[in-house]
């Protein structure tokens, strides 16, 4: 079903709400966890924001991209996380227990897959806030030049001109593997 | 991705490192399941309230049809007039106006065909224990508050089925909705109808090792030791906002106060009752008519209220809480009660843009001249400074001059939002209370040095410094 009917099912009534859901979720978390470096944070900014979405949901207006709406909802919760809580540890991918939890169960892939994450990390966190933010918009988020564009009111050229130099950036400081 | 976006000079190789890395932040199942859960129960109880606010009318529908308009008025006017005349002539109109009740340990709560818990249920095991808080049925639906210490609360079982049912009478009544605050600890169950009046007496069963006998008391019976008078029209109003308190409690363990706050201005609108003053640190006041003031009993003896009319609105204006106070030993007849001011917000759309300069480094001042007028305040900033905080790194602080107050207002705090390119840096906001200065201060990214912060301000927290003063005779 395209997009634009599961809002207007949802809109009609909130307990059809859970094809959006479940097209968002993964997106989200992703996004909010890759920002927080937290669990516990991130799950309870998660619920936060689909509540807010679900109480939004009605006055959604597709003037602008669902997915532009929810991020700028998701990185408002996040601000506001932030505002209220000065003292928020940022744990590695290792310290969250990321790289341990999937190389147990598989989907990290093996020895060399993590050593390569770690590396990525290293090299992710070198860069500067606002190229990680892209980042995360892109490859967490899975947001498209154009969504990107919309949420930061630039161009879709320009978002892909920012994110391809980034790329360069980070292909001179690592070993990618293909 | 979505688009097919020609990605032929981008690495693809990196790309795909790039989304298995970010796929590490997966969530786990039982807290998706858990969430969808929320957001059913959330959805369920928006409908429901939506139904109820459509369709609530006090009179038949005959008295809104506009040819019968006039002489429904004529009827319910003598209607009032009998009542007033016939019957206890303030009770009635408060009836009319307020058909709540207060309960210990729940607050306020809908009088008419309410079975209660007369106070929490305690089950224990050796690693936990689950305290039900309070039960509210009627005949359509019977809703459980609950809280859980120590072991972590899990009402599902390994494939993520809820196991929870009430046994009413050997017969099972699933659970329908479900609620849980991790942080709090705390959640809630519902639970259907029977389709007829719940029996006094049933057993929760929330997983093969918990099953907790429930014993409820109809509304009717709670009174004894109780006395509670409802009061529809002690209010007053400060720069459009009314304070007004609906119902005064007194029991054994101290007085308890229902009030509700509502904006008459269009742009101010209270969040929550927020019965101290950001600005002195006073707090609600209780005093009897002899001047003797009695404390406010703190949260953790507050009554917890179950809200009474959920407000659903883009911008609320209508709050209400509760709040206890000790007991008094004078025989009072009169008590007056004053909250020293209420705080509320408005939408204001600044922005404000700054520059540390190149390689800034700790300790360095530089010049922010900003002077802005936010919801009618005129704040100035005139200086930044980086400092080094130990969870955020380095910081840049912006501060205002001292603000004064107009209007009886005053500016105490705001909320931010980034407007930078792509920049994803902390912003945050303060206010000092000693100074009266506003404060907004950024993560600076010492890889990017140049970069300029540039923050819009989208909403502003005021203060109405008049205090609100409600007296009332408890005799009349």
């Amino acid at each position: 079903m395209e997009e634009n009917e599961l809002i207007g099912l949802s809109q009609d009534n909130l307990l059809q709400f859970e094809p959006l859901f479940n097209r968002y979720f993964d997106r989200v978390f992703q996004y909010v966890f890759s920002r927080t470096n937290n669990r516990q944070v991130a799950e309870d900014l998660t619920s936060q924001i689909f509540l807010k979405i679900l109480e939004a949901l009605p006055r959604y207006q597709s003037r602008r991209p669902l997915a532009a709406w929810i991020f700028t909802i998701a990185k408002n919760a996040i601000y506001s996380h932030y505002r209220f809580t000065l003292h928020h540890p940022v744990q590695s991918l290792e310290e969250a227990g990321l790289i341990e939890a999937n190389s147990a169960s598989g989907s990290g892939g093996n020895s060399k897959d993590i050593d390569r994450y770690i590396d990525l990390e290293n090299n992710i966190n070198h860069l500067p806030i606002k190229d990680r933010e892209l980042l995360r918009l892109r490859y967490a988020a899975g947001l498209s030049f154009s969504e990107i564009g919309t949420m930061q009111g630039k161009s879709k050229e320009a978002v892909k001109m920012a994110i391809h130099r980034i790329l360069r950036k980070l292909e001179s400081r690592i070993e990618v593997t293909t | 991705m979505k688009e097919n976006e020609n990605s032929a000079d981008l690495s693809q190789a990196l790309e795909q490192q790039l989304s298995a890395y970010f796929s590490l932040y997966e969530a786990e199942t039982a807290f998706k399941a858990n969430i969808e859960k929320q957001l059913v129960l959330h959805a369920s109880q928006h409908l429901a309230v939506g139904s109820v606010k459509s369709k609530k009318r006090l009179l038949p529908d005959v008295f809104y049809q506009p040819r019968l308009k006039w002489v429904g008025g004529i009827l319910f006017f003598i209607i009032v007039l009998l009542s007033l005349f016939a019957i206890h002539p303030v009770r009635a109109i408060i009836e009319r106006s307020l058909d709540i009740g207060y309960i210990e340990g729940a607050g306020f709560v809908k009088v008419s065909e309410t079975d209660i818990l007369n106070g929490p249920t305690y089950s224990a095991k050796p690693d936990q224990t689950i305290g039900i808080d309070q039960v509210v049925a009627d005949p359509k639906k019977t809703q459980i508050w609950f809280h859980s210490t120590g072991t972590k609360f899990n009402p599902e079982d390994t494939n993520g089925e809820f196991l929870a049912y009430l046994d009413v009478n050997g017969h099972k009544l699933p659970l329908v909705s479900y609620g849980w605050n991790s942080i709090k600890q705390e959640g809630i169950f519902g639970f259907g109808s029977l389709g007829m009046t719940m029996p006094m007496s049933f057993i929760l069963h929330i997983s093969p090792d918990w099953s907790i006998p429930i014993r409820l008391i109809p509304m009717g019976q709670i009174s004894a030791g109780q006395s509670m008078t409802l009061y529809p029209d002690i209010c007053q109003t400060h720069r459009d906002v009314e304070l007004c308190l609906r119902a005064f409690v007194s029991d054994s363990t101290g007085y308890h106060l229902w009030l509700s706050g509502s904006s008459g201005n269009p742009i101010f609108y209270l969040q929550a009752l927020e019965t101290r003053n950001p600005l002195t640190g006073e707090e609600a006041i209780l005093m009897d008519s002899s001047g003797h003031q009695l404390n406010q009993v703190y949260p953790s003896q507050l009554p917890m209220p179950i809200e009474v009319a959920p407000v659903v609105s883009d911008v609320p204006k209508e709050v209400s809480t509760t709040l206890s106070f000790e007991r008094s030993t004078n025989d009072n007849d009169s008590l007056d009660f004053l909250v020293a001011g209420l705080t509320g917000k408005t939408p204001a759309d600044e922005l404000i843009m700054c520059e540390p300069g190149k390689n800034p480094g700790i300790g360095d001042q530089f010049p922010c001249e900003k002077t802005m007028n936010i919801a009618g305040e005129l704040v100035r900033f005139h200086t930044g400074e980086i400092t080094q905080e130990k969870y955020h790194g380095i910081i840049l602080t912006l501060r205002s001059d001292p603000i004064q107050s107009s209007n009886g207002l005053l500016l105490t705090g705001v909320d931010l939002e980034n407007i930078n390119d792509y920049s994803s840096f902390t912003i945050g906001t303060g206010f000092d209370v000693r100074t009266k200065q506003l404060e907004l201060w950024f993560t600076v990214d010492p890889a990017n040095p140049e970069t300029l912060y540039g923050i819009r301000i989208i909403d502003a927290y005021l203060t109405i410094l008049e205090p609100f003063q409600l007296s009332w005779s408890l005799n009349p």
